[in-house]
C-alpha cells in the first residue's frame, strides 16, 4: 500500500540504517566508541567545526509480507565548541504512517562519566490531528565541550516503499555514516546512489537464503555549508536512495518502482492502489459543473482560463505536500470546497474533460526543495502536481492551488524544472517554462523637484511584473493591509520623506502590481542651502548579500529568478540652485548581467534624469565564474548606489 | 519564569494569529466576562465578526483558542452567521483541530486548537462564544484588550466575587472607560480602531491589555511570600550540591571569588533550554536535576546557582524581573504575571563585591543565564529596572542598577586619504557589553565567514566600496564582555570633488529609529543604550584644505548627540559622531526628547563636509559643513 510521503519526516535527520554485522547482539548494548573518538577534539580539514557526527548507522528492515517494516536508526555526535551543543538537541518527525518507538539516548563526558537521556528530557507535540503528525524533542542530559552523544530510536511503518534518500551528509562534518538495507530476497531493491565525481561508495553485500543486507557507507564527508542563495541541501548531499521495482509472492512477480511506466500505472491504473484513478470515479458532478460553468463561452483558453480561476478561487487549499491525493472523490472535493494541490489539479482536469478538454497530470518539483532525477523512477521526488491542458495546440501549465498566478503562469520556483507528465500512454518527461529577465521586471519612475527653500517633493510609480509581482500579491490580505505594508516599504526605501497616498492595483490575472505614491522630505531634514538626493531609491542596496569573496564561496549559487531592476529619476531645482556633486556613472556588463546608470543633464531646464537598470539574467550559478561575476554586479550597485546628488543654492 | 509572561504573549500573539491579516474584518461586538470559579476563574468571551473583504474569509477560516495544563475548554458555540443573521453553519466542539505547541521553548504545554469554520463568504458573520477554565498558579489575570482589528463594541466584566480585586490597565486611558461600581469591575470601549503596528515597541506595551488580581497577596511582599511557598527551597542543599560548590570554590580565596566560580559554572555548564509544562512553566526544578541533566532555563539556573551559593556559605535570593529592553512592571499591581525572567541578588558585602559590580540596595545582582560576564556585569535587558527580590514577608521591590559605560560600540577608522581621494587605512570596532556578543560567539566559533560578512557590511554601509583584508582580533580581559577587531581598509573615492571644493560623506552608526517612527507617538519606544561611536582620522595630502573645526552637541534626559570635527595635532582630520542612549524606555516627553536625537542624527547623516580653505569660521545655516 502506498503512503502519503512524509519526506520530512526523514530528510530533516538523514534516515539512516544500522547494519546488523555492527549492531550490538543484545538491543540494551550500545557501540562501543573508539578511543580515537574520544580523544577527538578538531576535525582535520575543518577546525572551525562546532561539532562532528562520529558515526551515522540506519538500517532499513523489509518486511517479507510487506506489511511492517521499520527503520532503526542510531546516530553519535562528538560536541567540539561551546557552539556545538545545540546539536545536542534532536528533533525527530512521526506521523500515523511513520511512528516513533523507543527513543534512549546517552551522554558520555570527558571525565567518564556516562549520564542516560531521562524520560523528562524528551517531548512531544502534535501539529496536525488528521495525520498525527508530530515532532519528538529531546534535549541531551549534561552536554559540554568534549561530550560525546548517542541516541536511538526505531520508527515503523507498514509498506515496503522506503523511497526516501539517505543523507550522507549535514551541516557539520561526518566521519562515518552508513545505511543497510535488510531485505527479504522475494522483493528487489534498487540502490540509486547520488554523489559528486570521484566519491568511493564504499558497498557490502551479505546473502542469507531468504534475505539480503546491503550496506553502503561513505567516510569523512564534508559538511554542507549554509551559504546565502546555495542550491538546496538535497541537491548538494551526498545521498542514496532504495527503490522497491519488483514483489514475488507466491511465485508471481509484481512491477512495483520498476521504471517510469509503471510509476504511472500504479497511481492511473486500475488497481487497488491507483489513487488517481479512485479519485476519478467519482466525478460525475465535478465533469457536469465543468460542462455548466463553459456554457455559451466560445473558445478553449475561455474555457480553461474560467474553470482554472473556479477551481484556484473557489477551492479552498489544505496545505499537504507529495503527489497523492486524500481519500476522497472528485466530487466529495468540490463539494466540501476545499482540496490539496493534488486534488485540486485532479478536480481541474475532471471539470476540463467535461468541456470537452483533454490534460495531463503534471509531477514536478519545486527547484528549492532540490533537483528531479529522471533515472530514478521514484514518485515521491516530486512535491508539486500542476495540469496541463493542450489548448489550441499549445501545451499550457496551470497550477490552481495558488490564488495569485494567473492562468498559465507558475511560480518563480518551477522555472525550468524538469517534469513528468503522467497521463500519456507514455510518460513524458518536459522542461517547465523557462523566465528571463524581461519577464520579471520592476519599473520604478520617481520625478522629485526641489523647492526654494531646499525642500524636496515628488511622486513616484513602481510596476512589478512576472516574479516581482507574484512575490508580493496576496489574495489572503486585506486592502488597507496592502497599502499599509507598501507605505512601510516606501518609508524605508525613502529614509527622511514623508509617504502619502499610497494606492496599490493588484492584478493577478496579468501578473502585476502597480504602486503609486507621494513623497515630500521631511521639514526636519531640510537643510537649507543643500539637498542630498539617494539616487538609487527605492532600489537602494545598502547591504550586499553576496559580499563574500569569490574565492571564499563553497557552494553554487540558486538565485529565485531571473530579474531587471530599471529606475528612472527625473529631479527639477529651481532658479539659484545647481548641481554640486554628481554621481558617478556605473557600467558594468558581464556574463550575468549588467550595472549601469545613466545620467543626462539639461542645465537650462534644471532637470535631469538618471537612469540606473541592474539586471541579473541567471539563475543556476553552478561554477566559481557565475558567482564572481554576480558578486561583481552586487559590488557594482552597492558602491553606485551610495552616490548621492547634491544639489546646493548659490 | 517566562510563563506568564508568555501567555500574556500568547494571548497577544493569538490576536496577532487572527488579525494578522483579517485587518479588514469587523469586531461588532467582543463581551469578556470573568468570574470566579472555586481556586480560579471562568472565562467566558463572546465574539462577532464581520467579513468584510475576500481576505477575511480566509484568515478567520481557523478561529485559536489557546488552552493548556492550567487552561481547560468548557464550552463552545462557532457559528457562521448569514448576511441576514441566520445560522448558515456550526461548528461542534469534536471537530476542534489541535496543532501544537506555541513559543520558542524547547517545549511548552500551551496548545493551539482551532475552530475550522467551513468555506466562508464575504457578508457573513462569525458568532464565537468560548468558555474556558482558568486554575492559575496566582490569582491573577490578563485581559487583551485589542485583537489588532477595528472592535466596534467591547466589554469586559470582571464580576463581583473576586476578594480584593485590584487591577492596572494598560491602554490609553482616553478609548477606555472603567467601571467599579458593584464591587467588579468593566472595562468598555467603541469604536476602536484598527491598530497601526509600530516598531520597537515592549512587549508589555505591544498590546493593550487589562491585567487584574485578587486574592489576600495584594503587595509585593506578599507576593514574595507566595511564591516562596509555591516554590520553596530545600531546607538544605542536596550532597550533590554540597560536592559540587566544594569542588568549585576549592580555589576560591575570597567570597566574591566564590560567587565568581559558582556563577560562571552556572553560566557556562548549564546550558538554557526553556521548558514550560503547566505550573512547571513557574516553578524551578531541583537543582539536583539541573545539574544531572545539564540544562534548564532562567528560574532553574538561578535556583541551582543559590543553592550553590547556599552551599558555599553564602545567603542570595531570587530576583523577578521583566526583562527585556524598554520593559517596565506596573508598580501598582502586584502580581508575578508580571514577570518574565529570574536572577540572582547576593547581599554585596557577604558577596565581597567590587565597586564595578553591579550592585544596588546593598545588593549584588547576578544573571546566570548570561553566557558570559559572571558576577560583574549584567545583560542590558535586565539592567535599570524593578525587580522583586524574593525573601518571604521581607519581599521588596528593588531597582536593578544600570551598568554606566557597559555598552558600546565604536567604528574607528583611521588612514591616509590620497591625491585621488582614496583612503587607506585601518578599521577598528570596539565592542563592549551586548555588542560584543555576537561577534565573540562567531569568532570563539571560529565563523571565519560569519564575522568577515558582518564586518564587511558594518564597514561598507559607512564606507561604501571598502575592500578589507585580513582580520586579527583579541578579547579585553575583564567582566564584561568585549573585543576589538581591526582590517586593513580601502575606500576609493571617499573624498570627492575638486581642489577648493572636496567634501566626504563620513558614515556613522546610527543606533536610533527613525524620526518618522516618533511622529504623534504615544506608544512607548524600547531602546537599547550605551555609547555609538564613529570616528574618523584622516591624513590629507600636503595643500588641501581642511575645515575649521566645529562641535554641535544635543544633550537631554533620553541621551546625548555629539558631531565634532577638529584638526590634530598632526594637522589630521579628525571627525567625531557620537550617540549616547541614557534610557531603555522612552515615553511621554521622552519621545519628543529621542526625536530631538533621531533628527540630529538624521540630518548630520544627510550632511556632507567640506573642506574649504580658511578663514570659514561660521558654518553655514544649514548643519552641512
Amino acid at each position: 500500500m502506498f503512503f502519503r510521503s512524509n519526506w520530512w519526516a526523514v530528510a530533516v535527520l538523514g534516515v539512516f540504517l544500522t547494519s546488523l554485522a555492527t549492531l550490538p547482539a543484545s538491543a540494551k548494548d550500545w557501540p562501543e566508541i573508539p578511543q580515537s573518538e574520544k580523544t577527538l577534539t578538531q576535525v582535520p580539514g575543518f577546525p572551525e567545526a562546532p561539532a562532528v557526527v562520529l558515526l551515522r548507522q540506519g538500517l532499513l528492515t523489509i518486511d517479507p509480507q510487506g506489511r511492517s517494516s521499520s527503520l532503526d536508526v542510531y546516530t553519535r555526535i562528538k560536541v567540539l565548541t561551546e557552539e556545538g551543543r545545540e546539536y545536542a538537541n534532536g528533533t525527530i518527525p512521526s506521523s500515523n504512517f511513520w511512528r516513533l518507538r523507543g527513543l534512549e539516548g546517552r551522554t558520555h563526558l570527558p571525565d567518564g562519566r556516562i549520564v542516560p537521556l531521562g524520560d523528562d528530557a524528551k517531548f512531544v507535540e502534535e501539529y496536525s490531528t488528521l495525520y498525527k503528525r508530530r515532532v519528538h524533542t529531546f534535549a541531551m542530559p549534561e552536554v559540554q565541550v568534549g561530550s560525546i552523544v548517542e541516541y536511538r530510536y526505531r520508527i515503523n511503518f507498514d509498506t515496503v516503499l522506503l523511497a526516501e534518500p539517505w543523507y550522507f551528509q549535514w551541516s557539520i562534518p561526518t566521519l562515518r555514516s552508513e545505511i543497510t538495507l535488510d531485505k527479504p530476497n522475494n522483493f528487489g531493491y534498487a540502490p540509486y546512489p547520488l554523489m559528486p565525481p570521484g566519491v568511493q561508495l564504499e558497498t557490502h553485500v551479505d546473502n542469507t537464503p531468504k534475505s539480503a543486507q546491503m550496506t553502503y557507507a561513505l567516510e569523512n564527508q564534508p559538511p554542507i555549508p549554509d551559504e546565502p542563495a546555495r542550491y538546496p541541501f538535497e541537491d548538494l548531499s551526498s545521498q542514496i536512495v532504495f527503490l522497491p521495482f519488483e514483489a514475488i509472492f507466491s511465485g508471481q512477480e509484481v512491477p512495483l518502482l520498476k521504471d517510469w511506466p509503471r510509476v504511472v500505472e500504479l497511481f492511473q491504473g486500475s488497481g487497488e492502489e491507483a489513487t488517481y484513478s479512485r479519485f476519478r470515479r467519482k466525478d460525475h458532478a465535478a465533469r457536469k459543473r465543468g460542462k455548466d460553468l463553459t456554457a455559451g463561452l466560445k473558445t478553449e483558453r475561455d474555457k480553461a482560463e474560467a474553470l482554472y480561476r473556479f477551481v484556484r478561487d473557489e477551492i479552498a487549499l489544505l496545505p499537504t505536500v507529495g503527489v497523492e491525493p486524500g481519500r476522497r472523490s472528485a466530487d466529495a472535493v468540490l463539494g466540501d470546497k476545499r482540496g490539496d494541490q493534488t486534488e485540486k489539479a485532479l478536480l481541474l482536469q475532471a471539470m476540463l474533460e467535461g468541456a470537452g478538454i483533454d490534460s495531463s497530470i503534471v509531477w514536478t518539483n519545486p527547484r528549492s526543495w532540490g533537483r528531479v532525477n529522471p533515472q530514478i523512477p521514484n514518485p515521491y521526488q516530486f512535491h508539486g502536481v500542476l495540469l496541463a491542458p493542450e489548448i489550441g495546440g499549445e501545451r499550457i501549465f496551470l497550477d490552481p492551488s495558488d490564488r495569485d498566478l494567473a492562468f498559465g503562469a507558475l511560480e518563480p520556483d518551477y522555472d525550468g524544472v524538469q517534469a513528468l507528465l503522467i497521463d500519456t500512454k507514455k510518460p513524458e518527461w518536459v522542461t517547465l517554462p523557462v523566465s528571463i529577465a524581461d519577464d520579471n521586471t520592476r519599473q520604478a519612475v520617481v520625478r522629485l523637484e526641489v523647492a526654494e527653500d531646499g525642500g524636496v517633493k515628488g511622486v513616484g510609480t513602481l510596476e512589478l511584473r512576472g516574479a516581482h509581482a507574484w512575490q508580493e500579491l496576496d489574495s489572503a490580505r486585506s486592502e488597507d493591509d496592502t497599502v499599509a505594508r507598501w507605505t512601510k516599504w516606501l518609508e524605508t526605501r525613502f529614509s527622511g520623506y514623508a509617504i502619502d497616498g499610497v494606492t496599490v492595483d493588484q492584478d493577478v490575472e496579468a501578473s502585476r502590481v502597480t504602486v503609486r505614491w507621494q513623497l515630500a522630505l521631511r521639514p526636519e531634514e531640510v537643510l537649507g542651502d543643500e539637498v542630498s538626493l539617494a539616487t538609487a531609491a527605492p532600489f537602494t542596496l545598502r547591504d550586499n548579500p553576496f559580499s563574500l569573496s569569490p574565492e571564499k564561496r563553497r557552494t553554487p549559487v540558486r538565485l529565485s529568478f531571473p530579474d531587471s531592476d530599471r529606475l528612472e529619476l527625473h529631479v527639477e531645482w529651481p532658479e539659484g540652485w545647481n548641481i554640486d556633486a554628481k554621481p558617478r556613472v556605473a557600467n558594468l556588463v558581464n556574463p550575468l548581467g549588467r550595472m549601469v546608470t545613466e545620467l543626462t543633464v539639461d542645465g537650462a531646464k534644471r532637470s535631469l534624469v538618471l537612469t540606473r537598470r541592474m539586471d541579473v539574467t541567471g539563475t543556476d550559478l553552478a561554477g566559481g565564474a557565475g558567482y564572481g561575476q554576480l558578486h561583481a554586479l552586487y559590488e557594482m550597485a552597492q558602491l553606485s548606489d551610495a552616490e548621492p546628488l547634491v544639489l546646493v543654492h548659490e | 519564569m517566562s510563563k506568564g509572561f508568555a501567555a500574556a504573549l500568547l494571548v497577544a500573539g493569538l490576536a496577532g494569529l487572527v488579525a494578522g491579516a483579517a485587518e479588514a474584518a469587523v469586531i461588532a461586538s467582543r463581551t469578556v466576562e470573568l468570574t470566579p470559579d472555586g481556586d480560579g476563574y471562568l472565562e467566558r468571551q463572546e465574539l462577532t465578526v464581520r467579513l468584510v473583504e475576500v481576505a477575511d474569509t480566509g484568515e478567520w477560516q481557523r478561529y485559536p483558542i489557546l488552552l493548556d495544563e492550567d487552561i481547560e475548554l468548557v464550552d463552545l458555540t462557532a457559528e457562521v452567521l448569514a448576511a441576514g443573521g441566520r445560522v448558515r453553519a456550526s461548528v461542534p466542539k469534536r471537530k476542534l483541530v489541535e496543532e501544537g505547541g506555541v513559543g520558542d521553548s524547547l517545549y511548552s504545554s500551551s496548545r493551539l486548537t482551532y475552530v475550522p469554520f467551513p468555506v466562508l463568504e464575504v457578508g457573513e458573520s462569525l458568532h464565537v462564544v468560548v468558555t474556558r477554565r482558568h486554575r492559575p498558579v496566582f490569582p491573577a489575570a490578563l485581559v487583551v484588550l485589542d485583537l489588532g482589528e477595528a472592535t466596534e463594541r467591547l466589554r469586559v466584566d470582571v464580576a463581583p466575587g473576586f476578594p480584593g480585586l485590584r487591577w492596572h490597565l494598560q491602554a490609553p486611558a482616553d478609548r477606555f472607560e472603567v467601571d467599579t461600581a458593584g464591587g467588579g469591575l468593566e472595562v468598555t470601549a467603541r469604536d476602536l480602531p484598527r491598530a497601526a503596528r509600530q516598531p520597537y515597541v515592549p512587549d508589555g506595551d505591544r498590546t493593550p491589555h487589562l491585567h487584574v488580581a485578587w486574592g489576600p497577596d495584594a503587595t509585593w511582599p506578599a507576593v514574595g511570600r507566595w511564591y516562596d511557598g509555591f516554590a520553596p527551597m530545600t531546607p538544605e542543599p542536596a550532597p550533590e550540591i554540597r560536592t559540587l560548590a566544594a569542588r568549585l570554590t576549592a580555589g576560591a580565596a575570597t567570597p566574591r571569588a566564590k560567587v565568581e566560580a559558582l556563577t560562571r559554572h552556572v553560566q557556562e555548564r548549564v546550558r538554557y533550554e526553556a521548558v514550560q509544562i503547566g505550573e512547571g512553566g513557574w516553578r524551578p526544578s531541583p537543582p539536583v536535576e539541573v545539574v544531572g541533566r545539564g540544562w534548564g532555563d532562567c528560574k532553574d539556573k538561578s535556583r541551582l546557582l543559590l543553592d550553590l551559593l547556599r552551599a558555599a556559605g553564602i545567603e542570595g535570593h531570587m530576583a523577578l524581573l521583566r526583562a527585556g529592553f524598554g520593559e517596565a512592571v506596573a508598580e501598582d499591581l502586584p502580581s508575578p504575571f508580571q514577570f518574565n525572567h529570574a536572577i540572582v541578588a547576593v547581599p554585596a558585602e557577604a558577596a565581597g563585591a567590587l565597586a564595578t559590580d553591579p550592585v544596588a540596595n546593598g545588593l549584588l545582582w547576578i544573571d546566570p543565564t548570561a553566557t558570559r560576564g559572571g558576577v560583574g556585569w549584567l545583560l542590558p535587558t535586565s539592567q535599570d529596572r524593578m525587580a522583586l527580590v524574593v525573601d518571604g514577608g521581607a519581599s521588596r521591590l528593588l531597582h536593578i542598577p544600570k551598568l554606566v559605560g557597559a555598552e558600546e560600540l565604536g567604528l574607528e577608522l583611521d588612514g591616509v586619504v590620497a591625491e585621488d581621494g582614496g583612503f587607506s587605512g585601518t578599521a577598528r570596532v570596539v565592542a563592549k557589553g551586548n555588542p560584543a556578543l555576537g561577534w565573540l560567539s562567531n569568532l570563539e566559533g571560529h565563523d571565519a565567514v560569519k564575522v568577515e560578512d558582518d564586518l564587511a557590511s558594518l564597514v561598507r554601509r559607512r564606507a561604501p566600496g571598502a575592500k578589507l583584508g585580513e582580520i586579527r582580533w583579541g578579547q579585553s580581559e575583564g567582566d564584561v564582555p568585549a573585543v576589538t577587531l581591526e582590517v586593513p581598509v580601502s575606500v576609493p573615492s571617499l573624498v570627492r570633488g575638486e581642489p577648493g571644493h572636496r567634501w566626504l560623506r563620513p558614515g556613522s552608526l546610527e543606533p536610533l529609529p527613525e524620526p518618522r517612527i516618533l511622529d504623534g507617538r504615544v506608544v512607548p519606544v524600547a531602546l537599547s543604550p550605551g555609547l555609538w561611536r564613529t570616528s574618523w582620522r584622516l591624513a590629507l595630502p600636503a595643500g588641501w584644505c581642511r575645515s575649521a573645526p566645529d562641535q554641535s552637541v544635543l544633550d537631554n534626559p533620553v541621551g546625548r548627540w555629539l558631531d565634532r570635527l577638529s584638526i590634530g595635532d598632526d594637522g589630521r582630520l579628525l571627525l567625531d559622531r557620537e550617540v549616547e542612549i541614557r534610557t531603555q524606555r522612552a515615553e511621554g516627553e521622552g519621545i519628543a526628547s529621542l526625536a530631538e536625537l533621531a533628527i540630529a542624527e538624521n540630518r548630520a547623516a544627510r550632511s556632507r563636509v567640506r573642506l574649504r580653505c580658511g578663514g570659514e569660521a561660521q558654518p553655514p545655516a544649514s548643519t552641512s559643513r
